[in-house]
């Protein structure tokens, strides 16, 4: 490559016109994604690097009338990859992946409450020799401790420029975009130090010469005690990384976490419950009556509403996730859980997204991202459903009603022996899971420890809404498709009035000679849907699911509630309802169901069927977005695959052991 | 001796990595390499340990492939 020399005597490249793209690197912990928000604000979004399932954050800045895209690399360490994120980080800085370019300029940020650590990636990205300069942050916290800096000499011996700053306050912001422009307009590359300059020549013992070189650059350009800074964090830790007192806090700190989530939450649910119900009710009431108004109605409008219900508890878990990781805790929660978890083959990372697949599995799978072995992730993905999600709730209730209606300590004790039925049941099969199909020693700790600090509202709520936004538009669609099959496959093929029984044409005229109209509508409902294709495929399958003590309306139930399990409750309702008055729907629901017998006069649900229903929506997959999110986190179908059959297959053992069990011991 | 059996507090030059090739990548990226100074802070499973200005917390099955020496304190 030709290039010529500045005044400096520094080698210069051509200037660039197009738009120019400046990779973000720096440690975990440095600050890089406050000076990224700092950088782009709202303008970012989340993106996979090409091919990967690898996300990253991109936003585009303008630098003195110049565009340019930001890419924010994650978080590392070393440029020696060992992970997949690290892989694909590195090839991206180098230019090598398919699709991107290699960036214009590498903006380094290093925290300087711990500089010797951050000189070590900042020397690896020097010897690229690629232009690059050096974000001194956390300025305003390393002068509060009295620390202090030779910039001068800092940059001399860096060979690039150095620009303090702090992403916090903003301060040293308009410097740093001041030098990032020069040295994008003017291609300045580092002049790396000889001593560092050999450091890429020997690769057995290049940490020692690098770190020794980071030990030597720091103390000849820093004066000042960083320990002081982490005496706070020091006296935090001698209790919330206690073996037992940590673990107690930890219980603490998750248990009121999920308080506020379910607390909070509960107000826009009700809220989008209650819009969605009056947009399909409207939607039913202006259009006429058709196939067309109970498409949009029934069919898109209910099925779109189911899935976005959830969204505020899915939105809020992220925020305080966010918020607990960027206050540090999360590394203290997985230091404490690692000893517990590596028996059954997990580690103590695995725990976080475990305990948060309560509210939903959907944010779980996500946050499952900071597990740096691809098998340990793999096997936690696979078991996060298994755990109690928020969906199930109402299927627990009705089965608590129909067994307990006037015993809520029996109720409150089966409830909690659901819960723990799937925790044991997760644990199991992942230890099932790394004994067998994704073998291998689960990786050991190494885990830094970061200072506890203030965690930033705006940053949690950034990543909210980035998080939040990729599951409506990869769950969002599919679940619009899968809403309008189940739509058709439960309206057709009609069955004209004269086709029905006679029995039922009666019952249809004695109605609608009372003026109950409603009544009718509600019978007809039935019919039909017994006559439709679901219905239909509900006797068809009602052999394979009565071993389990379902008859055909609960076998339509469990296919109708394959993409959202809470889905069976309405069907149920729809099923077994017998167009009585619907005041009270809830009520009513459980004494219909209570009520209704089979052909030969027994009742449906004694307490073994219910048990073995339990049971069932325990341990079965029926979460249709659950599996789209799983499928985009371990970018195959093979994945999402697998945990449908291996739970569908544990569900339906488990309910048959139930049912014939219970049976024996004459729970009718 | 291993980093497992240093006691509470005690300082301790790294002196051999008998860990897999990438655990030792992790380990030598954190400072936790021949030559570095480290001090335990907290002796258990997963212990921590102070290096380069920062606390690391480390499985004690890692820490059993670490070989340090311990600088007597003076």
């Amino acid at each position: 490559m030709s290039s010529t020399l500045n005044q400096n005597g520094l080698p210069v490249l051509p200037a660039i016109d197009r738009p120019w793209t400046i990779a973000l690197a720096g440690n975990p912990n440095a600050g890089k994604t406050s000076l990224f928000n700092r950088l782009t604000g709202l303008r970012a979004q989340t993106a996979n690097f090409p091919g990967t399932t690898v996300e990253h954050r991109r936003g585009s800045f303008s630098l003195g009338g110049q565009k340019v895209t930001l890419i924010d690399l994650p978080g590392m360490y070393t440029l020696d990859a060992v992970t997949l994120d690290e892989h694909v980080a590195v090839d991206t800085l180098l230019g090598k992946r398919v699709g991107t370019v290699r960036p214009d300029a590498v903006l380094v940020v290093i925290d300087a409450t711990n500089l010797e650590r951050n000189l070590l990636l900042t020397s690896q990205v020097l010897n690229l020799q690629m232009p690059t300069l050096v974000a001194l942050n956390m300025i305003d916290v390393a002068d509060q401790h009295g620390l202090q800096f030779d910039l001068e000499e800092l940059a001399k011996r860096l060979g690039c420029p150095v620009i303090p700053i702090s992403a916090r306050t903003g301060r040293g912001l308009d410097e740093l975009s001041t030098a990032l422009e020069e040295l994008a307009r003017e291609q300045t590359l580092p002049s790396v130090h000889p001593s560092l300059a050999t450091c890429t020549a020997c690769s057995g013992c290049q940490y020692s010469a690098r770190h020794d070189w980071a030990e030597t650059v720091s103390s000849a350009t820093s004066r000042g005690d960083s320990s002081a800074h982490g005496r706070f964090s020091e006296a935090l830790d001698q209790v919330l990384t206690h073996k037992i007192v940590g673990l107690a806090c930890f219980a603490t700190i998750m248990t009121l976490t999920f308080l506020v989530i379910f607390w909070m939450a509960q107000y826009p649910m009700d809220l989008i419950d209650g819009w969605f119900g009056l947009a399909s009710y409207t939607v039913g009431e202006w259009l006429p009556k058709g196939d067309f108004s109970s498409l949009l109605a029934d069919g898109i409008i209910s099925g779109v509403g189911g899935m976005l219900v959830f969204l505020p508890q899915i939105c809020m878990l992220f925020f305080l996730l966010a918020l607990l990781e960027d206050s540090g805790y999360l590394a203290r929660a997985a230091f404490v859980m690692d000893r517990l978890m590596y028996r059954v083959g997990l580690p103590g990372k695995a725990f976080v997204p475990l305990l948060s697949a309560h509210a939903c599995a959907i944010p779980a799978i996500m946050a499952a991202r900071v597990i740096d072995d691809r098998r340990d992730r793999l096997v936690t993905i696979l078991v996060l459903p298994l755990m109690t999600c928020s969906a199930r709730l109402p299927v627990y209730a009705m089965v608590m009603a129909l067994l307990f209606p006037a015993d809520p300590l029996k109720a409150s004790l089966l409830f909690t022996a659901a819960y723990v039925l799937g925790v044991v049941t997760a644990l199991a099969m992942a230890w099932v899971f790394k004994k067998t199909l994704l073998r291998g020693e689960t990786k050991p700790l190494v885990l830094e420890l970061p200072n506890y600090r203030l965690p930033s509202l705006q940053n949690a709520f950034l990543l909210m809404v980035d998080r939040s936004w990729a599951f409506v538009k990869t769950a969002g669609t599919t679940i619009m498709v899968i809403s309008l099959v189940i739509w058709v496959l439960a309206t057709y093929p009609k069955t004209a009035i004269e086709d029905l029984p006679a029995d039922v044409q009666t019952q249809l005229a004695e109605y609608e000679g009372a003026g109950n109209g409603e009544a009718a509508t509600k019978l007809l409902g039935q019919v039909q849907l017994e006559h439709s294709f679901a219905g239909q495929l509900g006797h068809l399958v009602e052999p394979v699911f009565a071993p389990l003590g379902f008859d055909w309306k609960m076998s339509v139930g469990v296919l109708s509630s394959f993409a959202a399990r809470e889905v069976v409750v309405s069907t149920m309702a729809v099923l077994y309802g017998v167009g009585e008055e619907t005041d009270e729907e809830g009520s009513l629901l459980i004494d219909r169901l209570r009520n209704s017998k089979d052909l030969d006069g027994r009742p449906v649900f004694t307490t073994a069927a219910c048990l073995s229903l339990l049971i069932f929506y325990v341990l079965a997959m029926q979460c249709l977005p659950t599996q789209v999110v799983t499928r985009r986190e371990t970018g195959s179908w093979k994945w999402p695959m697998l945990q449908l059959g291996y739970m569908s297959a544990l569900a339906y053992m488990a309910a048959l052991v139930t049912f014939q069990g219970a049976s024996m011991m004459g729970l009718n | 001796m291993l980093l497992q059996e240093l006691p509470a507090d005690s300082v301790a030059l790294i002196a051999g990595l008998n860990v897999p090739e990438d655990d030792a990548i992790r380990l030598k990226a954190m400072g936790i390499c021949v030559g570095r100074q480290v001090q335990l802070v907290r002796t258990g499973d997963p212990l921590i340990i102070r290096v380069l200005g920062t606390r690391v917390g480390m499985s004690a099955r890692l820490a059993t492939g670490v070989v340090v020496e311990l600088i007597p304190a003076c």
